[in-house]
């Protein structure tokens, strides 16, 4: 981006202007692009619409040669005449259309399509005569199909069915397909119609009546039904064209001018002709002769009509895209003169912005020249009200203050030269002479001058005094520095003499110490024996208290068993007395029987309580008989348990006296273990007091080790700080040597 | 058996088909019904007066109620070894068909009662070693068989008779 920086104002306002054009000339350029794409279209359009004028002569004349072909085929000879003047009418299209075909069937691709039809027409044109009517009617039909496919084609080649506005849209559909549509269709109406007809009148005949119309209905039927369908699809058609010419209208009223009405003619005459066909083919009964006659008049009336409108709507169309063409055109040169206005009015503009710009800046370039050169007189005239013109007016007042200034300069010049003038005098004490003296005159200076004298005054007689001072200082310090290093020797060889020793009564401390450890490891294995048999003590009380447990729960549970015993005994009894009072129910009831025997008839219903009562009576003995039994066997089982409860007793206590012999025989090992532990305890402890006196011994000596050693130090420091001092005392003498002094002062200070 | 069937003071014996309740009592190994109708009563063995020159099944002789009973041992009558009285010995007093004739009679036990058919009954005359001299029938029950005491055939026999002194 550094270019930008050294371009001028100018430039880069062009710059400016330059990447503002480009898109605004790709917006213009894309415009007018769509609208030559548009044009494009449309002149297309026009050439389908070209292609399709010939073409209307062969949509109207083919059905009218089918019609007469089929007329003269089916024995009508005046026919013959028609269908010969239609043939050379259409050779006599054929050549148009080739023209046509030559200038854009390669742009459509109709070509093929077109030599195919051609090559159908001739070959029905030559054989015609040779066919029979249904033959005629196919290959009539198939060429006229081929017809409308090559319209169709054309259509869709040359865009005119995706006509993008609504008017010429419809049209474009009327004249494709609705009205060659429409056209066939009035035309097989009206041969089928013929044959219908032709039919009847032959049958009338024949029946010798002339209005049995049950019986042509019945022979008509399928005719009958043809008719319906075609007549209704022409009315499907005519609504189509009627729909969207109204819709067209709406879009454009300036059709209701001219094609409008010819559609709706042609709309009405294939609304008569769908009546006519109506009423002579469907409702009325026969008439023959005339009613052939006003069949063909109406429909050819009806398409003729549809031709026209046919022709209406092409020239229609024509106008509609020549109309297109116009806006169109005028609409991209519109867009492009504006787009050309918009860009040289801009260029104005930035051409009339840069010259104000400029001129302001050209007056300051030309106010800073001249001040360059001194001219501190020259002012700059304000152009603008602009930043540029504040500048300037900001420029001119600066200016006007620096010129007051400069006015009091020579004043100072004077100043200046006394000041010089001192700074030569004194400048030699700079380089140490002390002997100079500034000159003292009336000027300012002469004050400052007069103060200088006195402060060299005073900085001799300093430095005289710090070099007699230093000369004693230096002598002084080297004797101190020889006594010194004498005693240093002498205490450093006596502290070597206690180091030796003390090395002595520390080794014999470390031996005492070893016989301390030793003691303490034995008595610390004592100790554990000893704390091993007291734990197997404690384990023993323990398992003869669990013992103790064990033969008292077996005591209580031994007691209860026998309690148990007891009250089955008295369960027994208990027993036993029911048994006995069964018993005695039992004879009561007998003698109740007995007595009841004795009362005969009478006392039968007391027997049979009495019986009832002796059988319960049985029953109760007998339960008590099995009772007593069971508790023979319990008490049998008590007296089992007990027993050996008994004997776990005295397992029990047999176990706990072997425990407790176990007991002591571990209180005895504990007295001796103990004992053992008290001796090693007082070898250790005399051991280590042994260690503890000769550590202390040792310590002693070491204390008198480092006095020594500290005694020498402090002597070798001082030798050392006198050494520096006379060091210094030096570096002192020899800088205020360099200082000059006068010999009048030296003499002074040394007496 | 024919005293029975001269005595006309007996009340005459119902439709042979219904069924009679009989006391089932024990002597020895062997258990005997005697019909309740032939029962006056049943009780506990009573303190007997020995009534000197009697033969050694007569027991003696008690006061029951004002009623001087003669008490016959049983197991003595029938020849059956004695043994020491328990405590389920009963004394049976039945009577003579024509009701003139009471005598107690000592048992080892009382088994209850039991409701016989005729039909049930068979004769057991013919089985050699059974003594017939106070049963000609038995019947069986859940227990095995038990003979019908015939309280007329022993106020029958010669020694009862000669007691009575009739």
């Amino acid at each position: 981006m550094s270019f930008l920086r050294d371009l001028k104002i100018g430039q880069k306002l062009a710059l400016v202007v330059l990447v503002m054009a480009l898109p605004v000339a790709c917006l213009v350029w894309l415009f007018i692009d769509a609208r030559n794409v548009q044009i494009e279209a449309t002149q297309r359009e026009i050439q389908g619409i070209e292609y399709l004028k010939p073409l209307r002569t062969l949509v109207e004349l083919l059905p009218k040669h089918r019609a007469a072909a089929n007329a003269y085929l089916s024995g009508e000879s005046e026919a013959q005449a028609e269908m010969l003047l239609l043939q050379p009418e259409i050779d006599s299209v054929m050549p148009r259309v080739e023209s046509v075909e030559r200038a854009y069937g390669d742009e459509f691709g109709t070509s093929a399509h077109w030599e195919r039809f051609k090559g159908d027409w001739r070959d029905l044109e030559a054989t015609v005569d040779a066919l029979t009517p249904i033959e005629s009617f196919q290959r009539h039909s198939r060429l006229i199909g081929e017809l409308m496919t090559l319209i169709r084609t054309i259509g869709d080649q040359a865009g005119l069915v995706l006509d993008p506005e609504l008017d010429t849209h419809f049209l474009m559909d009327t004249v494709l397909s609705r009205l060659p549509q429409a056209i066939d269709t009035v035309d097989v109406v009206r041969i089928v119609g013929q044959d219908v007809l032709a039919r009847r009148t032959s049958l009338a005949r024949a029946m010798q009546t002339t209005d049995n119309e049950e019986t042509s209905v019945n022979v008509d039927l399928d005719a009958r039904q043809t008719l319906n369908r075609l007549i209704g699809q022409i009315e499907t058609d005519i609504s189509e064209i009627e729909r969207g010419m109204k819709a067209a209208v709406e879009v454009n009223p300036y059709m209701a001018d001219e094609a409008a009405p010819r559609l709706t003619e042609s709309i009405d005459a294939a609304r008569d002709y769908v009546q006519a066909a109506t009423r002579i083919l469907l409702r009325e009964r026969i008439r023959a002769g005339e009613q052939t006659t006003d069949l063909n008049e109406s429909a050819e009336t009806a398409i003729a009509a549809l031709i026209t409108s046919y022709d209406a709507s092409l020239k229609e169309l024509d106008i509609l895209m020549d109309q297109r063409i116009t806006r169109l055109t005028g609409e991209k040169y519109l867009q492009l003169s504006a787009a050309i206005f918009i860009l040289a009015f801009t260029v104005v503009l930035i051409l009339f912005l840069n010259r104000t710009i400029t001129s302001q800046i050209d007056e300051i370039n030309a106010l800073f020249g001249r001040i360059g050169v001194g001219d501190l007189t020259a002012r700059a005239t304000v152009r603008s009200g602009d930043e540029l013109g504040q500048m300037t007016e900001a420029l001119n007042s600066v200016l006007d203050n620096t010129l007051n200034l400069v006015q009091s300069s020579e004043e100072r010049d004077r100043i200046q030269q006394s000041i010089h003038k001192l700074l030569d005098e004194i400048a030699g004490v700079a380089e140490g002479d002390l002997t100079l003296e500034a000159e003292v005159t009336a000027e300012i200076t002469g004050a400052i001058a007069d103060s200088f004298n006195y402060m060299i005054g005073e900085l001799r007689t300093l430095i005289a005094q710090v070099q007699n001072t230093t000369l004693q200082v230096s002598a002084a310090a080297n004797h101190i520095s020889q006594t010194t290093d004498t005693l240093a020797e002498g205490s450093e060889k006596q502290s070597s003499d206690v180091i030796s020793a003390s090395m002595a009564v520390e080794s014999m401390a470390s031996a005492i110490q070893q016989v301390s450890e030793s003691a303490e490891k034995a008595a610390r294995v004592s100790a554990a024996a000893l704390e091993n048999s007291q734990r197997g003590a404690e384990v023993v009380a323990k398992s003869i208290a669990g013992m103790e447990s064990i033969r008292n729960q077996v005591q209580e549970t031994s007691k209860r068993i026998k309690r148990l015993g007891e009250s089955s005994h008295e369960i027994g009894e208990i027993s036993q007395v029911i048994g006995e009072l069964a018993d005695r129910t039992s004879m009561l009831a007998m003698n109740a029987s007995i007595q009841a025997s004795m009362a005969g008839e009478a006392g039968r219903g007391f027997a049979v309580v009495a019986t009832e009562v002796e059988g319960l009576a049985e029953q109760a003995t007998e339960a008590t008989n099995r009772i007593s039994a069971l508790i023979q066997a319990i008490q049998e089982d008590t007296t089992a348990a007990v027993a050996s409860m008994e004997d776990t007793t005295k397992e029990v206590v047999d176990g706990s006296a072997l425990t407790n012999e176990a007991g002591k025989s571990l209180v005895q090992i504990e007295s001796v273990s103990r004992n053992l532990s008290e001796l090693i305890e007082s070898i250790a402890d005399a051991s280590e007091r042994q260690a503890r006196s000769s550590e202390s011994v040792a310590q002693a000596m070491s204390g008198i080790s480092s006095v020594q050693r500290d005694t020498a130090q402090g002597a070798r420091e001082g030798a050392m700080a006198i050494r520096n001092l006379t060091t210094l005392a030096d570096e002192l003498r020899n800088s205020v040597s360099r200082f000059k002094i006068p010999t009048r002062v030296h003499h002074h200070q040394q007496h | 058996m024919s005293g029975s069937t001269k005595t006309k003071a007996t009340p005459p014996q119902r439709a042979s088909t219904e069924a009679l309740d009989h006391i089932v009592f024990r002597l020895g190994e062997q258990r005997y019904a005697v019909p309740v109708g032939k029962v006056v009563e049943l009780d506990k063995p009573p303190a007997c007066a020995v009534v000197p020159n009697t033969p050694n099944f007569v027991l003696g002789v008690t006061n029951v109620r004002g009623d001087i009973l003669s008490v016959v041992d049983l197991r003595a009558l029938l020849g059956i070894p004695r043994v020491v009285r328990t405590e389920a010995v009963r004394l049976l007093t039945v009577r003579s068909a024509d009701g003139e004739m009471r005598t107690g009679l000592i048992v080892d036990s009382l088994q209850g009662m039991r409701s016989v058919t005729p039909a049930a009954l068979r004769s057991i005359q013919n089985q050699g070693d059974v003594d017939t001299s106070v049963a000609l029938q038995a019947f069986d029950d859940r227990d095995g068989e038990v003979r019908v005491f015939d309280v007329d055939r022993f106020f029958d026999c010669p020694e009862i008779k000669r007691l009575s002194g009739r």
